[in-house]
């Protein structure tokens, strides 16, 4: 079920007055509810794949509890490896298969000892990647005793299939998450207006900013080898605000989703864009996914501790993990390398964390060297969506390379002349938004709460509206397929 | 919660003014075949593809026959084949309450599938298209309908039509204004052409799509006459149809026949018409079609 479909907008509701009025004595019940409400939100897709999820949610439920009892480091060891293996394994089962069976057949026919790979016809069942690092990190957070594992087993299942971030994240740690299921929620109307403020405003970046992108970004990448440079450079720009809308709308509306039912979810997204350099647009993109890398892989790793080479290698593991995380294709491995390479300099002169505060906090304006570091951080990110977008390594490198001629000053000349008219408009007025807000939870949460009433209304009407008139054909979230 | 309630329904309430407004906007420019999903039920209509949709029109029919008053309910190729999406949508939009006439076009790729296997229901296109998804045919304005099958966005049903290619008339006859120089036809013709040898390779007769047809038919004659045409088309896709189905009117005239149902086969006057892409009769070729039929009916009405 998607969050922009008719679907979705008769089965919240219905799902809301359930939870606050015909179950909310009972906490049991109302987390019962919740679990069938996500079975049923998951199944809507495919209800084969139901199965992986009950099954995940077992095996990581008895390890929890084994890991408790067990005092033994070995036995403790082996029961983590098997909640690890159970989870990577359907994961590496599902999505890499694949890639794996014809990256060796690829390599061994190099070697000129060709073998025949036998693909199999399966199919990625939507937000394993997300789910199994969920439930991943309550296996390992209680083999590190950081959390007790739980014995209520409708908490634990419905923490692991929650609704709202099921699919595509944000990627919840037990020790957020779980404890909220086992709290009396009550309705509170400030929480729950703002998550309805933040559903808006997630449906603007996903339907208004991403679907109208969509047609324009496909019709370019599809077209790469006869367009003009000025043309590529439009299609990479516009995929920046594709991926962005897409995939922060889609963290909007479930962070906005899990207010109305109580539930606080982490921050996914914080402006990545207005960057001062590639660390901070690595704090402040796919939060919940970079620090799920970095507290399970990178810190057991070494993190930044230990010799030179060692922190570089380190670096580079991390961005390839998570670059091989977004789909079993060489060219998430090339845009996870880029990123390492970028991060690099700012790594080495340990002027990582030199950014951790708002850009131009306090100020209408960033300062010209701060708009230059923007500008600078933003333009590297583009390069390397490039990487991502294209459907293989190579179309990526013919894509920056034709990027790469005169006619990058030519006026960029596409079929749909007057749809990118508006929306080059319409990302205008996102952005200022966005720069407005940028201090905020999301980009309208201070903006408007202030306003007479009848101000507000006329805002979200407005909004609303906005997208009823503008949105596009609806269309899943890209990360859907990660 | 009062409260949130309150403000949510007021909310809900102010944004459905807007939208239903909006909506309400759709006309006979807003896509080929949203009209025929906010007309009121009928009791007499033309069912097939884009051939009918475009090549017979109720208007002419009307004249002739002033007591019954046709209604075009045909779609295209994709989207109603004879199949169980296009029988139920039939059965919904029906209007029982006295008997109709009803006319019947008929070509072969109407009851033909992809070639793997035909008769594999599940494989239907039209199932998941408007024909297939749209259960309420005779809401106005069709929220239903737009929400699951406009492809543009809303905004462009507020957008002046100037110099519309594509126009559906109240009565579902779907006008098409397109250049008519001999290039353009012939470009047009060329490219169908080219469309109808990949459909060629790629589908085959369906069994279970003719019962659908057979099926139709019955329903039909439970709720009046029913005619069966063959509508004619240029020389070119005809050759193609001759290969595909060479069979075709032995098939149709064996059903007449079984059915009780007279068939009119107008591909032997392909010559006497033109066609804006070789395919579809041009408009003032649908009138003489169209009176034609009129003609037919009558004829076989005296008999």
């Amino acid at each position: 079920m998607l969050f922009n479909s008719i679907e979705f907008a008769l089965f919240l509701p219905v799902v809301f007055f359930l939870y606050w009025f015909a179950v909310n004595r009972s906490l049991k019940v109302q987390n019962l509810l919740l679990l069938g409400a996500s079975y049923f939100f998951y199944g809507w897709w495919d209800w084969r794949f139901l199965g992986l999820i009950v099954f995940s949610s077992f095996v990581d439920f008895f390890v929890g509890l084994l890991l408790n009892k067990e005092e033994n480091p070995w036995k403790r060891k082996l029961w983590l490896w098997i909640s690890i293996s159970v989870n990577i394994g359907f994961l590496g089962f599902f999505k890499y298969y694949n890639f794996f069976a014809e990256s060796f057949s690829e390599a061994f026919t190099l070697l000129g000892a060709p073998i025949e790979a036998s693909r199999l016809s399966i199919v990625l069942p939507v937000g394993i990647s997300f789910y199994t690092f969920q439930t991943l990190s309550y296996s390992i957070d209680v083999y590190r005793r950081k959390l007790e594992p739980t014995k209520d087993i409708i908490s634990f299942f419905a923490f692991v299939s929650f609704f709202p971030q099921l699919v595509a994240g944000p990627i919840e740690r037990a020790t957020n998450l779980l404890p909220q299921f086992y709290k009396k929620r009550s309705f509170d109307y400030d929480k729950a207006t703002d998550g309805l403020r933040q559903i808006l405003w997630g449906l603007v970046k996903k339907v208004v900013i991403a679907d109208n992108c969509a047609p324009l970004v496909n019709q370019i990448f599809e077209n790469a080898d006869t367009t003009s440079a000025s043309n590529l450079l439009l299609g990479a720009v516009l995929f920046s605000f594709q991926i962005y809308g897409d995939f922060s709308g889609y963290s909007d509306i479930a962070i906005g989703t899990s207010r109305l039912f109580g539930f606080n979810l982490k921050k996914n997204f914080a402006y990545p864009y207005f960057s001062r350099d590639i660390a901070e647009f690595w704090r402040r993109w796919h939060i919940s996914l970079s620090t799920w890398f970095r507290d399970y892989v990178y810190i057991p790793l070494g993190g930044s501790k230990g010799k030179q080479w060692v922190r570089i290698r380190n670096v580079f593991i991390i961005f390839l993990v998570s670059g091989f995380w977004h789909g079993a294709n060489w060219t998430f491995l090339v845009w996870g390398l880029l990123n390492a390479l970028y991060f690099l300099p700012v790594f080495i002169r340990k002027k990582n964390r030199a950014h951790l505060d708002v850009v131009a906090q306090g100020r209408w304006f960033p300062t010209i060297s701060e708009t230059f570091q923007m500008l600078i951080t933003y333009a590297l990110t583009v390069l390397a969506w490039i990487f991502f977008r294209a459907d293989s390594v190579t179309d990526a490198f013919v894509y920056i390379k034709r990027m790469t001629n005169s006619s990058l000053f030519s006026i960029p000349t596409i079929t749909y002349t007057k749809h990118l008219f508006w929306i080059s408009v319409m990302l205008l007025v996102f952005l200022f938004f966005e720069w407005m807000g940028r201090d905020k939870e999301f980009a309208i949460e201070g903006l408007v709460k202030k306003w007479p009433m009848p101000l507000r209304y006329a805002f979200y009407l407005c909004l609303s509206m906005i997208i009823v008139l503008f949105g596009a054909k609806s269309q899943e979230f890209i990360y859907f397929q990660f | 919660m009062k409260k949130f309630l309150i403000h949510s329904v007021l909310f809900l309430g102010l944004l459905a003014i807007p939208v239903v407004w909006l909506f309400s906007q759709a006309d006979g420019y807003t896509d080929p075949f949203y009209l025929r999903f906010t007309s009121p039920k009928q009791q007499s209509m033309i069912i097939g593809t884009s051939r009918s949709a475009q090549g017979i029109r109720p208007d002419v029919l009307n004249v002739r026959f002033p007591e019954v008053d046709f209604y075009n309910y045909s779609f295209t190729i994709v989207h109603s084949p004879y199949g169980p999406s296009y029988f139920k949508s039939i059965q919904r939009k029906i209007d029982k309450s006295s008997k109709g006439t009803f006319i019947v076009a008929v070509d072969p790729w109407s009851i033909a599938s992809v070639a793997e296997d035909p008769n594999d229901e599940t494989r239907f296109v039209e199932k998941k298209n408007a024909v297939g998804n749209t259960d309420w045919v005779s809401m106005d304005p069709n929220v239903v309908y737009l929400l699951n099958n406009y492809n543009n966005s809303y905004f462009n049903l507020l957008k002046e039509k100037a110099n519309p290619k594509e126009l559906l008339h109240d009565d579902g006859w779907l006008e098409i204004t397109v250049r008519m120089d001999p290039g353009n036809v012939r470009g047009r013709t060329k490219a169908k052409v080219k469309s109808y040898t990949k459909k060629f390779q790629n589908q085959r007769f369906s069994e279970v799509r003719m019962q659908y047809l057979d099926k139709i038919i019955t329903f039909l004659q439970k709720n009046g006459d029913v005619y069966m045409v063959r509508l004619p088309i240029s020389k070119e896709v005809m050759e193609i149809e001759k290969r595909f189905s060479p069979d075709f009117n032995t098939k149709m005239e064996k059903l007449s026949n079984e059915k009780g149902v007279p068939y009119l086969d107008l591909t032997p006057q392909n010559e006497l018409y033109t066609y804006t892409d070789g395919n579809h009769l041009y408009k003032e070729s649908a009138k003489e079609v169209s009176e034609r039929i009129a003609e037919w009916i009558e004829k076989e009405n005296l008999n």
